[in-house]
């Protein structure tokens, strides 16, 4: 190691410290509801409040697919026909959990250019409001 | 005989690095997607210095197209080229640079590497908050260039191959040229 090695190493931890340190946080009002948002290609397609248990399919035109399972305060992705199966890997998203999560409040399964992420009523209501 | 000399290292470094990438994807999934060691980038570190900047370049290129069409993950090749090109840019800009080692530039490299793919992340899923993302894919990418950058140093020390092939080969064959 060098010393112009240091300094691009010392630049890489304090841009990821600041990165890290300014991440979203965990939901704070644990009793207001949370809801799912899905996006495909940069599209909001539907806000589901995360109340309930079921499942969601999310079918594209090209035949990809992705199901998804919703339960009260979280999500986690069931089964998806992609290649690399990372969206499946992901895990559970919970209001409790975001804080903890290499991916914070989304689930991304970049083959089919779709994103799941947990959102705040107000969020939502932004959203929702034309 | 240099021209065919280079050719058939530019066959042999894209061949190598193919090949550890294929490994690499071998390996258990990572709960955390986009960490991964990226050895191939000590070849491609191997390569700057001995090849230099062009022919590195199409090296990174062949090989990320490929290894993606042999992957069977086609829509993840613009992904690794994402990543390659800001990853080799850096590079190049760096290795010649005095006070910096090949493995300052290998960690520059891998996290040029990251940065570069949560960059088209975010544009086609059109997802900002992506960038937090990167406060923890940057350690771990400098951690794996430092690896690779090291493994590239160590690989040079034992394969001292600018002495049969003084860095610059292209204007090199060109002077001697009849």
């Amino acid at each position: 190691m060098k010393r112009r090695d240091l300094i691009i190493l010392a630049v890489v931890l304090v841009a990821s410290l600041a990165l890290y340190l300014l991440r979203p946080q965990a939901v704070t009002d644990q009793d207001a509801t949370v809801y799912l948002r899905i996006t495909v290609d940069g599209q909001t397609q539907e806000l589901v409040a995360l109340t309930e248990e079921r499942e969601i399919r999310i079918e594209q035109e090209n035949g990809d697919y992705n199901i998804v399972q919703i339960f009260p305060g979280g999500f986690r992705m069931a089964e998806s026909n992609c290649t690399n199966q990372d969206c499946i890997h992901q895990g559970d998203v919970t209001v409790d959990n975001i804080g903890s999560r290499a991916l914070a409040n989304e689930i991304i399964c970049l083959p089919h250019k779709l994103v799941l992420s947990l959102v705040t009523q107000e969020e939502a209501q932004q959203e929702l409001a034309p | 005989m240099k021209q065919t000399r280079k050719l058939a290292f530019i066959a042999i470094f894209t061949a190598i690095m193919m090949v550890l990438g294929y490994l690499e994807s071998l390996l258990p999934v990572s709960p955390v997607p986009g960490i991964k060691l990226g050895l191939a980038n000590s070849v491609l570190i191997l390569s700057l210095y001995w090849l230099g900047v062009p022919i590195s370049f199409q090296i990174m290129i062949v090989k990320n197209v490929l290894l993606g069409l042999f992957l069977g993950n086609p829509m993840l090749i613009p992904y690794s080229l994402a990543g390659g090109t800001l990853s080799l840019t850096l590079m190049s800009i760096l290795y010649r640079r005095r006070g910096i080692s090949p493995v300052g530039v290998g960690i520059a490299g891998g996290v040029a590497h990251n940065i570069g793919q949560v960059a088209l992340a975010m544009i086609i899923l059109q997802t900002p908050s992506l960038v937090f993302y990167l406060g923890l894919l940057m350690p771990a990418g400098a951690v794996m260039g430092f690896i690779t950058g090291t493994v590239a140093k160590i690989l040079s020390r034992h394969f001292p191959l600018q002495k049969a092939f003084p860095i610059r080969i292209t204007t090199q064959t060109e002077e001697h040229k009849p």
